[in-house]
């Protein structure tokens, strides 16, 4: 499991409060408690905080996975 | 559907006229076939519509649109699984509006509420102070009108702060909760959203303690209405500034955006103008009293929203009971191309005539 | 909240307040006493009087109401009307016996108060036309936000003979808002009867004012109509006078028909060819009685009205534009206003189907069947409420009983009297 895939989950169990074993890259929106509309965004708000990348909204809403999200985060530049 | 409906670089009211009925018609073709092949209620609807005129190329004044009173009452749908329903709280009656909405229909919706918000108050993101409960937006299953309408502006939120709480009497001012976001937000321009009355009140409640300094570039937006700001007597000019005068902020700063929740994600902020405009993705046209024919600018008729998105629900081109003025049709003094318009509140309900009633048993 | 009440007409002084009216009203003596007769006879006068081209009636009051109300005052008919409801009409002029040695006479009631609410502004002349012809006084109130059609015929009767000149003196108009409780109850408390006309909070407030004990009511409420027409027994003259009950007035007088049960099978030819040939009376009638011009609102309603009926399996028949609508249902929507020339059509095979869907609120049952069936429709149906069963043509004309309410024993006092053997 690459390490951005283990620091973005440990930051979603932070986030939602549950247990990181319980995500799996396939987990998504609606998938757990808390990670509703209002939790995405809080969701991407955190990442720009601990990754320092910006996800813009056009592809934060086509986010159905961990798995997009890793991909994302690699892909991406960093924010300025 | 083949219209790809965003073009990337394309400003929400950058496109001129001509441009922008050839980009809509096409797409409103499209949902034409799309939703009379989909939804059998829709295509008895349109069965009528077209009974009466030839079948040639639609103009848009020409297109099929439906009272939204119909959301009410039946269920309208084209897609049959995997949808939220996004519902109007209505203060009138029980009946709310139910309004059918699938992934692809709510990414659409967040996008144009993002790209027509971004437009007016920039893109970057600031702390959101949302005048509500975190409950309103809470929730996997669909909104409220007003968790919609909350949500359009999520996107530009760095941090959210929810400043209301349960009272005896329905919503008042967690002041704790106000001055723990503000002390965060520490002088930095932040967003603020709230249902207009609620954030009426909200400001009552402010009022004799004392100032906020807010950034000067905050801004603070509002939807839902004026109905009961009407009973009470409150006008625009008066709320506005009842709302900025406790954060030092000009009252320009207050910003009425008008949306109906049978058309999600197509919301109509005032320019510095003072007039509302449409976005490429979208139209509007007012119908006259009686002969419903599209009534010149400067004359007063129903509402009609025509809107790209909805691919859920048939409601992308809707009668309206709200009244409404086209002001012009193309170079508004604050540089945004497009019909522009003001709304003018509910039609009135008619007065009795007769000694008629309508059946009860 | 104004209070200011505006004395429309009076034959007293121009300055007085309402209660001095009602005042002079009561004390007034209008010395020629003109008898029964002699204003029946004025009445018919009036009656010319609109018909003349030249009248100012005409002239001030655009309406096609003026025909009814022409027809309903000339002498045979308003006789008519009256004389129905009496064993002998001379009772209303003397004792007049009804055993060996009983008579009885018929003296008007006193001061008639009517409240004129909705926007059918000719309707309290129906009602005072009745009243001041059985010799009442009559204080008529209409709303501050109405037009004032009543003063005009006042002043016509004034000049047109002694009688008119009588009954001119004996009626009072006055105009105040709906909310000035104070001029309500004036009129309420010294009314010896009172005639509501309205909407159902309307006709409730009225009733809920202060009477003294003896006041008698004659309510006009909240109802609706229907009709019921058998296509084998009706002809194109029927269907003709059956479209033209729909469309005058606008559909909104209580008895203008809101739904029309039709005696045939839905697929069947006789109900097709019924609605097309309905359909197309209604059309041509469209255009030979052009509709009020729609409010935001009443607009709005006709293009929610004919979604409802599609979406609930119905089909539509309707014009271009607003102007007309024929609804083909299996049952009748309640939910649809049946209001500007919107008609439900709603085929049926036995009479047993109609009976349940006839309404608590029910007046009128324009009615056009064979001898049998309207003998067994009518029987049962007046028993569930319906108060009258025109045929196709009459539906809208006033009448006496109305509202299942014999006008001339409300707006009379019937006194006995045992005569010498």
């Amino acid at each position: 499991m690459s390490d951005t895939a283990t620091q973005l989950k440990k930051l979603l169990a932070d986030l939602f409060q549950c247990s990181d074993s319980d995500l799996s890259d396939d987990t998504g929106p609606g998938d757990i408690n808390g990670w509703d509309s209002l939790g995405h965004v809080l969701l991407m708000t955190e990442i720009q905080t601990r990754f320092g990348k910006h996800i813009p909204v056009e592809d934060a809403i086509e986010i159905e996975s961990i798995a997009d999200i890793v991909m994302l985060i690699d892909n991406t530049e960093a924010a300025h | 559907m083949e219209t790809s409906l965003f073009l990337p670089g394309v400003g929400p009211y950058s496109m001129d006229v001509s441009e922008k009925a050839r980009f809509l018609h096409n797409t409103l073709d499209e949902l034409l076939s799309y939703h009379t092949e989909r939804c059998p209620g829709y295509a008895k609807l349109t069965a009528d519509w077209f009974g009466r005129r030839a079948e040639e190329s639609i103009a848009i004044a020409d297109y099929p649109y439906i009272p939204v009173s119909l959301f009410k009452e039946y269920e309208l749908r084209s897609i049959q699984d995997d949808l939220a329903v996004v519902q109007s709280s209505s203060t009138t009656s029980n009946n709310a509006a139910k309004i059918y909405v699938d992934k692809e229909s709510r990414k659409r919706q967040t996008r144009s509420a993002n790209l027509i918000l971004s437009d007016f108050i920039g893109g970057e993101r600031r702390p959101y102070l949302v005048f509500d409960l975190e409950s309103t937006v809470r929730g996997t299953k669909g909104f409220s009108a007003r968790g919609a309408a909350i949500m359009a502006l999520a996107h530009i939120a760095s941090e959210f702060f929810f400043v209301m709480r349960e009272g005896d009497n329905g919503l008042e001012l967690d002041h704790e909760a106000l001055a723990k976001a503000m002390s965060k937000i520490d002088g930095k321009p932040f967003i603020a959203y709230g249902f207009t009355y609620i954030l009426y009140q909200a400001h009552e409640a402010m009022s004799g303690e004392g100032k906020w300094q807010a950034h000067p570039e905050s801004v603070f937006l509002h939807s839902g209405g004026w109905k009961k700001l009407i009973e009470i007597a409150v006008d625009k000019p008066t709320f506005n500034a009842r709302v900025a005068e406790p954060w030092g902020l000009r009252s320009e700063r207050v910003i009425d955006f008008y949306g109906m929740v049978e058309q999600i994600g197509v919301v109509y902020p005032d320019c510095p103008e003072g007039v509302k405009h449409v976005p490429y993705w979208a139209e509007v046209i007012m119908r006259r009293a009686d002969t419903l024919e599209p009534a010149d600018p400067g004359e007063p008729g129903l509402i009609q929203l025509i809107s790209a998105l909805p691919l859920a629900a048939p409601n992308h081109s809707v009668l309206s009971e709200d009244l409404g003025c086209i002001v012009h049709t193309d170079g508004c003094p604050c540089g945004r191309s497009g019909t522009a318009f003001t709304f003018q509140g509910r039609a009135p309900r008619s007065e009795t005539r007769g000694c008629s009633d309508v059946v009860r048993r | 909240m104004s209070s200011v009440v505006r004395i429309a007409y009076s034959p007293f002084s121009a300055n007085e307040s309402l209660a001095d009216v009602i005042e002079a009203l009561q004390a007034s003596d209008s010395g020629t006493d003109a008898g029964f007769d002699d204003r029946i006879a004025a009445m018919d006068l009036l009656a010319k009087q609109i018909l003349a081209p030249s009248s100012p009636i005409r002239k001030k009051i655009p309406s096609e109401g003026l025909a009814y109300l022409a027809t309903f005052l000339q002498q045979g008919y308003l006789q008519g009307l009256i004389a129905r409801e009496l064993a002998d009409v001379r009772s209303l002029t003397e004792f007049v016996s009804v055993e060996a040695r009983k008579s009885i006479r018929h003296v008007p009631r006193g001061l008639v108060c009517h409240w004129v609410a909705g926007n059918v502004p000719l309707l309290p002349l129906f009602s005072w036309a009745i009243s001041v012809v059985l010799g009442n006084r009559n204080v008529i109130r209409l709303s501050s936000r109405q037009n004032d059609v009543v003063s005009p015929f006042l002043e016509v009767l004034q000049q047109l003979s002694e009688a008119g000149k009588v009954i001119a003196n004996e009626t009072v108009v006055v105009s105040f808002d709906s909310d000035n409780v104070s001029a309500h109850r004036l009129m309420s408390e010294a009314a010896d009867a009172r005639i509501a006309w309205g909407g159902q909070e309307a006709v409730s407030s009225i009733r809920g004012l202060p009477t003294h004990w003896e006041c008698e009511d004659i309510v006009f409420g909240p109802r609706v109509s229907m009709a019921v027409v058998d296509p084998a027994v009706i002809d194109a003259g029927g269907i003709r006078r059956l479209a033209t009950d729909v469309v005058v007035f606008d559909q909104m007088a209580c008895s203008s028909p809101q739904s029309i049960f039709v005696k045939a099978r839905r697929n069947s030819k006789e109900f097709q060819s019924f609605r097309d040939r309905f359909s197309r009376e209604f059309d041509t009638l469209s255009s030979a009685y052009p509709r009020h011009a729609l409010d935001f609102s009443e607009t709005y309603q006709i293009g929610l009205d004919r979604a409802r009926v599609l979406l609930d399996g119905g089909e539509i028949s309707r014009d271009r534009s607003t102007s007309w609508t024929v609804a083909v249902v299996d049952r009748p929507n309640d939910t649809v206003q049946c209001a500007n020339r919107f008609v439900q059509l709603i085929p049926f095979e036995a009479l047993d189907e109609v009976f349940p869907l006839i309404p608590r609120n029910i007046q009128t049952v324009v009615s056009l069947l064979g001898t049998d069936d309207l003998a067994e429709f009518t029987e049962i149906a007046a028993k569930l409420g319906v108060c009258r069963f025109p045929r196709p043509g009459e539906g809208n004309n006033f009448e006496n009983p109305w509202d299942g309410t014999g006008l001339v024993s409300r707006l009379t006092r019937a006194v006995m009297r045992t005569d010498n053997g």
